[in-house]
């Protein structure tokens, strides 16, 4: 059984599978397994698990966290797996919400739950105007039948408060075109 | 999407952002969901959702190029 590196204080999780199969919740891991079970690990662990995956070597220690002992698994997609993830998705927000935890909590019988998002960014081909660019969007929009619900002119609505014409900070088009770079 | 998991509705409607930056740019933002949560989905529910999120794409992109 090969053992697991501690991670040094304060490491940052990678993203978990190339290919998805497992979702991150706050700082704990929810990982699927061959065996039908489900594993908590914490991101520092799960790290190291991973690089020790990728080493190609199938079988991986890994330390007693959240009362799991020392065990062998081997990450492989499992339908029955995938059931049982979901349901400790569950059982976590349950925990969370019996430990006090306000993110979980809000009162009133308000619940929360985590999901992923990915944000698409392009910028706009030059030469083609905004509304150019509005028009093609609405187009490809009706060819590919999604209903087109409403259209709200942040812009317009800002400009007609404060006077004057609104776009996009330096600082945050600054990020944007930082974060095409990458 | 919904009948599976009704939490599905708080990514309803699709929605594009085109913010235009002052400096003669102008951009396409969306927010898609993350393929874990696609795949975690029913077969059925997937196949609505890897649409819905293909078609975004499509459409992001489309905008970009002024493709009509």
């Amino acid at each position: 059984m090969a053992a697991i590196a501690q991670a040094a204080p304060g490491a940052r999780s990678e993203p978990p599978f190339p290919d998805n199969r497992s979702w991150e919740v706050d700082r704990v891991v929810l990982a699927q397994a061959s065996e039908r079970r489900a594993w908590l690990l914490e991101p520092r662990d799960l790290v190291h698990l991973i690089l020790d995956l990728r080493r190609r070597r199938p079988r991986a220690g890994i330390p007693g966290r959240f009362g799991l002992i020392r065990t062998e698994m081997t990450m492989r997609w499992n339908s029955i797996a995938l059931a049982a993830a979901s349901a400790l998705l569950a059982l976590l927000a349950d925990t969370r919400a019996a430990a006090g935890d306000p993110a979980a909590t809000a009162g009133e019988g308000l619940t929360f739950s985590s999901a992923s998002v990915r944000i698409a960014r392009i910028q706009v081909k030059a030469g083609v105007s905004f509304d150019d660019a509005a028009e093609s969007m609405r187009l490809r929009a009706n060819q590919r039948n999604l209903k087109y619900i409403s259209v709200n002119q942040l812009g317009k609505e800002i400009a007609a408060l404060s006077g004057k014409p609104w776009r996009l900070s330096r600082s945050s088009a600054s990020v944007m075109r930082w974060r095409r770079r990458k | 999407m919904i009948e599976p998991d009704v939490s599905m509705l708080a990514y309803m409607p699709c929605r594009i952002g085109i913010p235009e930056d002052g400096q003669g740019g102008t951009w396409i933002v969306a927010m898609l969901i993350e393929e874990a949560v696609i795949q975690a989905l029913p077969a059925a529910a997937r196949e609505s959702a890897q649409y819905v999120t293909g078609t975004m794409q499509e459409i992001v992109v489309a905008t970009a190029r002024r493709d009509l």
